[in-house]
């Protein structure tokens, strides 16, 4: 019954073309809208979310000194907290499944040369301690380190160190010469390149910490930093969790055993949740713009109350003919409802495939002005979500004129002129 | 026995302060299988009556049986199931929804019966063709003439074959030959179906294919005439 309901629904709407087009764009510029919106939001949340993990891996698991657990009555929250850890890699190492560990730490350095003729440079630098694993296993988190000059520290250098462009022209040293770090000696063995900006900003951000690759950085042998800076450790520990384990799995794994040995006031942090935080944000954004958008959605589900009413006035007729062969009030309010509601979902459609045609637009003209790479943000549960509540809009707009429609008394229906 | 009791029938309309009475106690049996004509001056509550043997409307004051069933305590949904099954209306203005081909505006009342939509379709044209319109099924109404989309619409009207037509003034709109052959019609089907048939005219030669012939003045019955 609801079928033939249907076609006779969709016969009306037919017969109506231009009227019912009419009514169906406005509903199609509130779903476009939002429809585009919501996608570009998604995409931008995938693009956001596939760079960091291109820096980080998804199989990076960040040790660090931090609160595990919520605390409502401490008022205390899961994140982490300054200090250094003081493990051994090894420890880690150890773990099942982990295949690869380093420890990152990085100070602020006095630093003095004295130059060839005699005058004294100094000033403060960040210094990182570069761990021997972190530039073969984490080399996407610390970037491709592009030499200028000389040589990278390699397995067995103690104190030698490598120089930031920038710092390496304020000192004026080139690889050979030697510099002071805290009041000790060492040889710089190499210079590096500019650092691509996005690759600065995101190392640090990534890690939850203060920017710290710069071209100002100053690298050292990581077992130095112990002796020129004092206490053993390291405020962040990257470790690697292999293919054949779920990185949440090896995460609780490194727990255990950092509980077992002793350790404690250790967060553990994965991809998987710095992506979540990602995309919460993202999403309340996006949500928060498309529902902006969603105000076009309304005025289109005005105008299709609108059309529905003026069709109830002019069908009154047809209404109460209805109603004299044997309609009850329930058929004729049901008419009604599915009229508009597919009006709502013909509009929904016409409105995804806009929606979607001005996101993969406004993709394209982004790689091509401004040569940023926007990944795609079509999914499923959007488009089936827009589809049900273009349909939603569509009966709740024929909601009160179906009524008004179903309570016509038939005899009124015939007196209508 | 009758098919259709109507007892002290009053109807009464509140215009403002002003009480219109349109029908002012009318009784009235009508057995199955007769033609009744209903004659008389404009607003004289012909059409009201109609309304109210129709199901459409419910009288101030009285009571109306259908089949020995009376229509008083009956819920919405009841009376429009009684409007679907036992009745069938033929109106002035034809009144077919101008969205629906022939077919389906004969199909139309057969839909709010769950009756199945091949047994629809098939019905539909059978009773297009019995009236003589079977080539015009797949028309619109404005593709067809006045005569024929009466035709069309007393084959509506016979789509759940309901035991009583009600028809307001069926030839009002339609010059004397299409009129002569819509009553010829309704003739045939009283005759050959036994069909109860109630139709409202102005015009004596409508009249005249009637076995009874029934005048309302200001809401009363004033004069009954039977013919044989
Ligand atoms: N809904 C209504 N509200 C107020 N008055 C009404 C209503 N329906 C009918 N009437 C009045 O009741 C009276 C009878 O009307 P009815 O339509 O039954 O007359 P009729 O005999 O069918 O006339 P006609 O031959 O012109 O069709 C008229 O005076 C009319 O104005
Ligand atoms: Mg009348």
């Amino acid at each position: 019954m609801i079928k033939d309901f249907f076609f006779l629904a969709l016969k009306t709407v037919r017969q109506r073309r231009l009227r019912s087009w009419l009514t169906v764009i406005g509903v199609v510029i509130g779903i476009t809208a939002v429809v585009a919106l919501l996608s570009l939001g998604i995409g931008l949340e995938r693009t956001i979310i596939a760079q960091v993990e291109g820096i980080f891996g998804v199989d990076t698991i960040m040790i660090m000194r931090g609160v595990e657990e919520r605390d409502p009555r401490r008022d205390t929250r899961r994140g982490p907290v300054p200090g250094l850890i003081d493990i051994e890699p090894d420890l880690v190492r150890q773990v099942e499944e982990v295949v690869a560990i380093a420890p990152i730490r990085s100070e602020t350095g006095l630093i003095r040369r004295v130059a060839e003729n005699g005058v004294p440079v100094s000033g403060f630098f960040p210094v990182i301690g570069l761990y021997s694993e972190m530039v073969t296993e984490f080399r996407a988190f610390i970037g491709e380190f592009p030499i200028a000059a000389g040589r990278m520290l390699i397995v067995g250098d103690e104190r030698k160190a490598i120089l930031g462009y920038a710092v390496a022209q304020r000192l004026a040293v080139t690889p050979g010469k030697t510099i002071e770090i805290e009041g000790q000696s060492f040889q710089v063995v190499g210079i590096i390149e500019t650092y691509p900006e996005e690759m600065k900003a995101a190392m640090g951000a990534a890690a939850g910490l203060e920017p710290i690759l710069t071209d100002e950085t100053i690298f050292i042998p990581f077992a130095m930093m112990e002796e020129i800076f004092g206490d053993a450790g390291a405020p962040l520990f990257l470790a690697k969790a292999g293919e054949r384990e779920d990185v949440v799995i090896v995460a609780e794994r490194i727990n255990t055993a950092l509980a077992e040995a002793g350790v404690d006031g250790i967060l553990l942090v994965t991809f998987e949740e710095i992506s979540q935080g990602i995309g919460t944000m993202v999403n309340i954004v996006s949500s928060f713009v498309a529902g902006l958008a969603g105000i076009a959605l309304l005025v289109g589900g005005v105008g299709l109350m609108n059309t529905m009413y003026t069709s109830v006035l002019e069908r009154t007729r047809e209404i109460g003919v209805m109603k004299a062969v044997g309609a009850q009030n329930r058929h004729i309010l049901s008419i009604f409802l599915i009229e508009s509601s597919l009006m709502g979902f013909i509009g929904g459609i016409v409105g995804i495939i806009l929606g979607l045609l001005l996101s993969v637009g406004a993709s394209l003209a982004m790689r091509h002005f401004w040569e940023f790479e926007l990944l795609l943000g079509i999914s499923a549960p959007l488009i089936i979500g827009a589809l049900l509540f273009s349909l939603l809009v569509g009966a709740i707009a024929g909601m009160l004129p179906a009524r008004r429609a179903s309570k016509l008394r038939p005899v009124e229906a015939f007196r209508y002129e | 026995m009758s098919l259709v009791k109507l007892r002290n029938i009053t109807k009464e309309y509140q215009l403002g302060k002003t009480v219109v009475h349109a029908l002012r106690g009318v009784d009235l049996a009508i057995d199955a299988g007769e033609i009744v004509a209903i004659m008389g001056p404009s607003g004289s509550g012909k059409s009201t009556l109609m309304h109210i043997i129709g199901c459409l409307d419910m009288p101030s004051v009285g009571e109306v049986e259908i089949e020995n069933m009376p229509t008083d305590s009956l819920r919405e949904r009841q009376l429009a199931t009684i409007r679907g099954r036992k009745i069938g209306f033929v109106f002035q203005t034809f009144n077919l929804v101008a969205s629906l081909t022939a077919q389906g505006n004969v199909a139309l009342p057969m839909i709010f019966q769950k009756i199945k939509r091949t047994q629809r379709t098939q019905r539909a044209a059978e009773l297009l063709e019995k009236i003589g319109l079977g080539d015009r099924k797949n028309h619109h109404p404005n593709e067809l003439s006045g005569g024929e989309r009466q035709r069309v619409s007393i084959a509506r009207a016979m789509a759940n074959d309901p035991d009583i037509i009600l028809a307001d003034e069926p030839t009002g709109n339609l010059d004397s030959e299409s009129g002569a052959t819509v009553m010829r019609t309704l003739r045939r089907l009283s005759d050959e179906e036994g069909k109860t048939v109630i139709v409202v005219t102005h015009n004596p030669e409508v009249a005249a294919y009637a076995d009874r012939v029934i005048t309302l003045r200001d809401g009363k019955i004033i004069k009954e005439e039977r013919r044989d």
